[in-house]
């Protein structure tokens, strides 16, 4: 007897949360707030499309709704994730955080930090389990899925309000998905080939103009375990060939994929991109950067051991951290195509998101532009100088912006990884923010395949085309 | 021959904690190396110069220190809890013996089978469906689900030495159920015990999913999350900083450790005498 | 008639706390895990839909599944053997020293301090091929004249990884062994001792019998937790080089986390359950037949 009643109810717990589960939804959809826009931002956040850009523009004319709802008085709790785990990043924020509470007493905004690896692991839990931030950073490749999964705030009543032109235009562009602004661009980066002058010059060896200088280079400079060339890095838990395939793709016109949805990583192009990293692994890499993420081969280079290395200006930063006898020593080209010219180039856009089951969507915009007010945002990019360009027009064109020892010391690097972020497009995202493009990186498979290369000696075509066919199945899987 | 044997015995043992300890040595050494030495200088052990610079990094950095009193929080409650719902439910299985007491046991095996990546995203779902999202609570709630498990499985294995001759003794000199519990079979499988609990304090210590997911707020943050946030958060490796960490980490655990050990030591019959 | 009662009564309200533990913990997530894995399932919000067996089958036709199986049976074997022989010569030798018994306990027992990401980290460190100590120092000696690739040649990194998941997994053994070898009640030895039985009998009749049912239980626990174990891979080498060390686990948290198939990842789910399943009951038939022998 005793024994069922416990069965009974264990069982009813255990129904009524999946009954609960089931309705999350609705009752965190519930409008809250009564402030004017909020009721009707949250049932549009129901159904994001294209037609919420041009209805909200209206709400943002006269004074400021956004401060006005947030500073009605009522108490409002927002909660903030970000990935700035580390030392003068997070304090910052944290002070960022603290002064905006200050100016608007009635706002509380919690904070949770986690590092950025693990951004899939507590995206997916809080998808699955519609517990999400009201404001989050975000990378493009990522903002495809929670967009898919219906979870993303329209930022257009944000830009409305701020003007089209206080974000430069390509950035945004990335974040923009079918004219619905999915995000808000807040530092930007495109790659370049980092270099050492002073063992290219020990060596007599010009900077390479195409990949066959390159190459040669490589070869020549490489001596392990001492010094290595180019660490081509491959762990799949991250996504460096990607980033760096890329690279070398766009530099020579091709998209690694294409405009219908699908790998184009048998494009012959794209192909011998792939060689030429599976060459220069083999010609002066550490051999095991097949087990190396982005740190690891940083550090190969912060710490004098890689001649030639590809990254954004965060690499000034690295080295003057690890080796700093060595800054004055590198130095950065665009990337280049096989034969020396440069037809395109991977930036990298680290933006700010808010969810549109939040309560205060009001004050998510507000958030979200307090980041953007001038003198802080400078302060903030200077963090890290040279490695986090401005994503404000205003700013990018301002001289407090160019006002740092590092940034004037690195002007040259500085300008063309601004060129680099006007034309250039986020990996996979020529054609705008796609399921394609969310595969591409989160799978590993461009990775994989270039293990395949070097471990296995399959041929450069084979491999390509067995990861492309892998890539169309995670892009059907992502479609279904 | 005897004596064979013990001299064996300690050999074997050195070894073991060579190979043991050896680790431990090398973090130590390297987390007082100096703030570029730490890479440069690799194929000595020994430090060039004494310095405490990732130890001073470290701290300056990071609340690393909170961290820690976080993980210790969480751990002792997890296991506390874990302990009293596993001893009580390893003690009453084993007191209905036969075909029920296997079967209890072997369900329970069962329930601990599921692969706890696996687990992470119901559990996630759950834990925010009752509220319990970013609370101690809704941790420990996790946390449950592999402590429980596994100690009860342990114990039942350990109260099953108790001899039911003692027990109806006890019970014929007047002490109730919970008192025989408490009295005569805990006392009796103390070293078990000791075993079960470091185990389930070291699984809470080292888990890093649950609590990524559950509690990841800046200041409740617990050692493990904190730790990855070092490896995984910036764009070059921090050695220094992970070195310092880990000593500071591993170096308590190991005190407790040598406090408790003599527990495991305690035999039954010992137990039984008093 | 009344103690009788009180008995069931008290076992039942013991019981309960855990009961309630597995249900509310366990039975809720594999009822949903079946249920998901049977329908097209994602995060993405699509509309949800039956589709039969289609996860298993795309699963079951995935030759990455197979070789992640292999793996993961590979790296279960070596870890676990070597834990318990390594455990169990331990644990005899602590058993047996009379002096730095104290001293000895803790030095083993310290790979056990060290949370499952710092083991990944010190031994990545130790182990790396640029600045690690290991390949520093048989540099230095001449040994070899370039960094061993332990992590990332795909003949030695699952060997690796079970070594280190050894390391990790000793002390459990030993101090679990070690705890029922000081269960045995002392006089059955002396009796023993009296009878004239060799050190060998005494070992095998009386030692063994009484530690087998602890160790039989701690492989079984083991098994499944090594089977399911997902950090120290995956830290360490992510499933790579190429694959060679995919492991179920790994392979189901592609699935799952980075594609958001909830059906796919929880069709391995479910497979994985019914090997580890199979697995159990055999070791249980072995136990029954020990325990048996135990009660005779």
């Amino acid at each position: 007897m005793k024994k069922r009643i416990a069965i009974m109810l264990a069982f009813a717990v255990s129904t009524s949360i999946m009954a609960g589960c089931g309705n999350q939804k609705g009752s965190a959809g519930q409008p809250v707030s009564t402030g004017s826009g909020a009721g009707e931002a949250s049932e549009k956040a129901d159904a994001p499309g294209k037609e919420d850009a041009g209805e909200k523009s209206g709400e943002a004319e006269g004074t400021d709704p956004m401060a006005g709802v947030t500073d009605d008085g009522t108490e409002k709790t927002i909660t903030y994730w970000h990935t700035f785990t580390e030392g003068a990043r997070k304090d910052y924020i944290d002070q960022m955080v603290a002064d905006y509470m200050e100016a608007h007493p009635n706002v509380t905004v919690n904070v949770e930090v986690y590092p950025w690896n693990v951004f899939t692991q507590k995206w997916t839990a809080g998808l699955a389990a519609g517990a999400l931030p009201d404001v989050s950073s975000v990378n493009p490749d990522n903002l495809f899925a929670i967009q898919q999964a219906g979870a993303v705030l329209p930022m257009n009543p944000l830009i409305d309000a701020l003007g089209e032109d206080y974000f430069l235009k390509k950035p945004l562009e990335n974040f923009t998905y079918e004219d619905v602004i999915l995000g808000i661009p807040y530092y930007l980066h495109s790659y370049v080939m980092w270099y050492r002058k002073d063992v290219l010059e020990e060596k007599g060896l010009e900077v390479p103009k195409n990949w066959e200088e390159l190459l040669a280079a490589v070869k020549e400079i490489a001596d392990p375990p001492n010094q290595y060339g180019f660490t081509i890095a491959m762990s799949k838990n991250d996504q460096m060939c990607a980033q760096l395939l890329s690279c070398f793709a766009k530099a020579e016109g091709a998209a690694l994929i294409t405009e219908e949805d699908q790998g184009n990583l048998t494009d012959p192009k794209v192909v011998k991109a792939l060689q030429l990293m599976a060459d220069l692994y083999k010609a002066g890499s550490p051999e095991g950067s097949i087990n190396y993420g982005l740190s690891e081969q940083n550090d190969v280079f912060f710490q004098g051991k890689s001649t030639f290395a590809f990254g954004s200006g965060f690499h000034i930063n690295g080295v003057k951290q690890n080796s700093p006898e060595l800054l004055d020593k590198i130095a950065a080209v665009p990337f280049m195509g096989p034969d020396g010219e440069t037809l395109g180039d991977t930036a990298f856009v680290i933006g700010l998101m808010g969810w549109n089951q939040t309560e205060y969507p009001e004050t998510v915009y507000d958030f979200i532009r307090f980041h953007f007010e001038n003198e802080r945002y400078i302060e903030f990019l200077h963090l890290i100088p040279g490695g986090q360009l401005p994503a404000t027009t205003e700013a990018a064109n301002s001289d407090a912006f160019f006002d740092n020892d590092t940034i004037r010391q690195f002007q040259e690097e500085i300008t063309y990884i601004q060129k680099g972020i006007e034309k250039g497009t986020f990996m996979g995202m020529d054609f705008g923010l796609t399921p394609a493009a969310a595969a591409l990186t989160s799978q590993g498979i461009i990775e994989e395949c270039l293990q395949d290369m070097v471990l296995n000696g399959t041929p450069a075509e084979e491999a390509a085309a067995k990861a492309n066919e892998k890539l169309n199945a995670a892009i059907e899987i992502l479609m279904e | 021959m005897k004596s064979k044997g013990l001299i064996a015995s300690y050999l074997i043992l050195t070894i073991a904690a060579v190979l043991a300890a050896g680790p431990l040595v090398i973090v130590i050494c390297a987390s007082l190396k100096g703030q570029y030495e730490i890479v440069s200088n690799t194929a000595s052990l020994l430090p060039e110069e004494i310095s405490f610079y990732w130890y001073r990094d470290l701290l300056e950095k990071t609340d690393f220190l909170t961290y820690v009193r976080n993980s210790l929080v969480y751990s002792s409650l997890s296991t506390i809890l874990g302990m009293v719902i596993s001893s009580l439910a390893a003690y009453a299985i084993t007191r209905l013996g036969g075909r029920k007491q296997k079967r209890f046991t072997r369900v329970i095996v069962m329930t601990y089978m599921f692969p706890p990546i696996l687990l992470a995203i119901p559990y996630f779902i759950l834990v925010s469906n009752l509220g319990l999202a970013n609370s101690l609570p809704g941790l420990l709630l996790a946390y449950m689900s592999f402590t429980v498990p596994f100690c009860t499985y342990l114990l039942v294995s350990y109260f099953r030495t108790v001899p039911r001759e003692i027990e109806d003794a006890a019970m014929i000199d007047g002490l109730t159920r919970p008192g025989v519990f408490l009295h005569i079979a805990l006392p009796l499988v103390a070293p078990g015990l000791v075993a079960t609990a470091i185990f389930a304090f070291i699984n809470a210590w080292n888990e890093f999913l649950y609590s990524l997911l559950i509690i990841s707020s800046g200041s409740r943050q617990t050692v493990s999350v904190g730790l990855y946030s070092l490896k995984g958060g910036m764009e070059t490796l921090q050695w220094g900083d992970m070195m310092a960490a880990s000593v500071i980490v591993v170096i308590p655990s190991i005190l407790f450790f040598s406090l408790i050990q003599k527990r495991i030591a305690g035999g039954l019959t010992a137990g039984a005498d008093r | 008639m009344i103690k009788k009662f009180v008995n069931r009564h008290m076992c039942g309200v013991f019981i309960a706390p855990a009961f309630l533990v597995t249900i509310l913990l366990l039975a809720y997530p594999i009822c949903i895990s079946v249920f998901y894995s049977f329908t097209n399932k994602s995060l993405l919000g699509k509309p949800l839909k039956f589709t039969g067996f289609g996860n298993y089958q795309s699963v079951l036709s995935n030759p990455e599944f197979y070789q992640a199986l292999w793996n993961t049976m590979v790296y279960t074997v070596i870890s676990l053997s070597l834990q318990l022989m390594l455990g169990f010569i331990l644990a005899l030798a602590l058993n047996r020293i009379t002096r730095f018994k104290g001293l000895f306990r803790t030095l083993i027992l310290i790979p056990w301090a060290f949370p499952m990401i710092i083991v990944t980290f010190t031994w990545s460190y130790l182990l790396n091929d640029l600045y690690g100590i290991v390949n520093g120092k048989l540099l230095q000696w001449g040994l070899i004249a370039q960094p061993i690739q332990f992590l990332a040649d795909p003949r030695y990194a699952m060997v690796t990884v079970s070594l280190v998941n050894v390391w990790f997994g000793v002390p459990l053994f030993a101090v679990n062994i070690l705890a029922s070898l000081q269960t045995i009640p002392r006089d059955l030895y002396e009796a023993a001792m009296i009878d004239g039985a060799s050190a060998w009998m005494r070992f095998r009749f009386i030692t063994l019998p009484f530690v087998r049912v602890i160790a039989g239980l701690l492989i079984i626990l083991r098994t499944i937790w090594i089977f399911n174990s997902f950090d120290l891979i995956f830290l360490m080498t992510g499933g790579g080089p190429g694959t060679a060390t995919v492991t179920v686990p790994i392979f189901a948290y592609r699935m799952g986390w980075t594609l958001y198939s909830l059906g796919r990842s929880s069709a391995v789910t479910i497979l994985l359950l019914l090997f580890l399943a199979g697995a159990c009951f055999l070791y249980f038939r072995i136990l029954d037949r020990w325990e048996r022998e135990v009660s005779q």
